[in-house]
């Protein structure tokens, strides 16, 4: 077994409220190797001294910026190599997941807590790529996921 | 003063019209409003288009009352502050969004007490006259269903520690 100091944890959410949920969310790997990302600069005084990786923002709209995000994700994930990737969203997640199998992670999806409808596209697309899908509704879940397991309010 | 915040994704100009001709009425309470890119020029409040997030922390907290679009971000550290909030979701069909679901967001929070959520001017201008109150902290980091939810990420967790 690892000593828990020992497990490295890459916590993804862009800028905004899925960054607010995924802090909230962070407190279950006090004490972990935890490195960040997030699409803000500055945002990195919050969680100092852990380190944060600052991608480029972008969505469905802007094909070039998502290429863009993605190759800057799987660069932070050849490097850091986590054992666990976890994200609230949005498509900067959907891509730290998809790296992070590739890389044998264990990985996590919490759907924001803002798709009380219907999931997030991220979080649609990132089911093949979730080893824990989650949403924060109760009646979003379904038996074969994503499963209602708590929610940050 | 009052803190009038939109996000940095889109504008909201039918949110900030409303603010600012309610703000022309009442001269002497101040206004702040990070209104994001381009958009309606308010004439009557002071307007900050793109703010640090300490910046964004630091008005927040000197703020007596917030105003804002239905962003999770906002509404998620006004209840963990118990910080008087105005909500207006922004609409898809007037082209303020992609989507509606901050209609849904919305739907979701009735019933916390410092949180008013509004649809148009007119309920905005109600809720500006009598705002909402603070109440003291709100369910913050001690409820049952965070709790739940970094159980199940601990459990999770340790599960993968004990194979790597």
């Amino acid at each position: 077994m690892k000593f828990e100091k020992n497990v490295k944890v890459l916590l993804v959410a862009s800028h905004g409220g899925h960054w607010v949920q995924m802090r909230k969310i962070a407190r279950a790997f006090d004490g972990m190797n935890v490195h960040y990302i997030s699409t803000t600069k500055s945002i990195d005084v919050e969680v100092s001294p852990a380190p944060v990786s600052t991608v480029k923002d972008a969505n469905l709209t802007d094909k070039f910026g998502l290429i863009l995000m993605a190759f800057e994700i799987f660069w932070v994930l050849l490097k850091f190599r986590p054992d666990v990737v976890l994200s609230t969203g949005a498509a900067p997640g959907f891509f730290a997941l998809f790296f992070g199998k590739i890389f044998g992670a264990k990985t996590i999806w919490v759907d924001s807590i803002a798709n009380a409808e219907v999931l997030s596209v991220s979080g649609v697309k990132v089911k093949r790529y979730a080893d824990l899908w989650l949403t924060q509704w109760p009646h979003l879940e379904k038996p074969n996921g994503p499963f209602f397991k708590g929610s940050i309010l | 003063m009052i803190f009038v915040t939109v996000g940095t994704q889109l504008p909201f100009d039918r949110l900030i019209k409303s603010v600012d001709s309610w703000a022309e009425r009442y001269p002497g309470i101040e206004f702040i409003i990070q209104s994001g890119e381009g958009g309606f020029k308010p004439l009557h409040c002071k307007e900050k288009g793109f703010i640090t997030p300490v910046e964004w922390g630091s008005l927040f907290s000197s703020a007596d009352l917030v105003v804002a679009h239905a962003g999770m971000g906002t509404i998620i550290k006004c209840i963990d502050a118990g910080k008087p909030l105005i909500v207006m979701p922004r609409k898809s069909n007037l082209n303020e969004h992609r989507n509606d679901h901050q209609l849904a967001t919305v739907g979701q929070l009735k019933g916390i007490a410092n949180i008013v959520i509004v649809d148009n001017e007119e309920e905005l201008n109600m809720a500006l006259d009598t705002p909402p109150v603070t109440v003291s902290k709100g369910c913050g980091d001690n409820n049952e269903n965070l709790t739940l939810l970094l159980n199940e990420i601990k459990s999770f967790v340790s599960g993968v520690s004990n194979n790597v």
